[in-house]
């Protein structure tokens, strides 16, 4: 089973935290931004513009920064978006969390990847948080 | 990417740019109480255009930036600074900005944290 982390996102300053998840210690919006291509180098600044924007709570076109979670879903998901690239994320309490990032032509499987990758971090994060109830629980 | 190289990189000022511009058009709009439409009328521009200025998308003349400010009240103040002073700026006012929420904070975040937006 993967072990998540989080790390912060050092470009991303404002009064929301940006983090990036870290999947066995390798973010997989990391490796989206190594891969990329110089073309699109542009539009990954363009993106850490607008997450910027968010951290400071400045409003955004929608077409730039939009909540695209499920109605059945209770942690907000979002996705960032310029040119051919998308980077997706969801919220915690005072911040997001960046998962991945992808190309347009990809969506489909990028949002399969993203999900799931949501929901084994937010079990491993419901899980530790039992533990931890228990383990104080015994202590009592 | 460290905070400074994002600074100093082309698509981020791109982006500030046509974010400003599209901040000061929904402002006018919501101030005169004009739709999209109602704009493209009174700019003498296509529906076309003027959604993709809505959508943070203008990448055009400098002299239409100029004629788009002015028709809609607002003087188009570019100023220039020099970028190690304007990043070492940047810092400062973060690292207060820090400073006082460390501060004002108090314990760790519960996980059900995640349940709030």
């Amino acid at each position: 089973m993967s072990k998540f982390a989080l790390q912060i996102i050092e470009a991303v300053e404002g009064n929301q935290t940006f983090e990036k998840l870290l999947v066995d210690g390798v973010a997989p919006f990391d490796t989206f931004k190594n891969d990329l291509e110089t073309k699109e180098r542009r539009s990954l600044e363009k993106i850490y513009f607008y997450m910027n924007e968010v951290a400071n709570n400045r409003t955004l076109p929608n077409i730039k920064f939009k909540d695209v979670t499920p109605k059945t879903e209770k942690v907000k998901e979002y996705e960032f978006k310029d040119g051919n690239l998308r980077v997706y994320g969801i919220s915690k309490y005072g911040g997001k969390i960046i998962i991945l990032g992808g190309y347009k032509n990809q969506q489909k499987k990028d949002y399969r990847t993203f999900r799931s990758l949501k929901k084994q971090y937010l079990n491993q994060e419901s899980n530790r948080s039992n533990n931890n109830e228990k383990s104080r629980t015994t202590k009592k | 990417m460290k905070r400074a190289e994002l600074l100093k990189s082309e698509g981020y000022w791109i982006a500030k740019l046509q974010t400003d511009l599209y901040r000061e058009l929904i402002s006018y709009m919501e101030r005169t109480h004009k739709n999209s439409s109602q704009l493209a009328e009174y700019l003498g521009c296509s529906k076309g255009y003027i959604s993709q200025l809505l959508n943070g998308n203008f990448d055009h003349k400098m002299s239409k930036l100029v004629e788009l400010s002015l028709a809609i009240g607002k003087a188009p103040i570019l100023e220039y600074k020099d970028i190690s002073d304007y990043i070492l700026e940047n810092d400062k006012t973060f690292s207060s900005v820090l400073t006082s929420s460390t501060q004002n904070s108090k314990f760790a975040m519960p996980v059900s944290f995640f349940l709030r937006a």
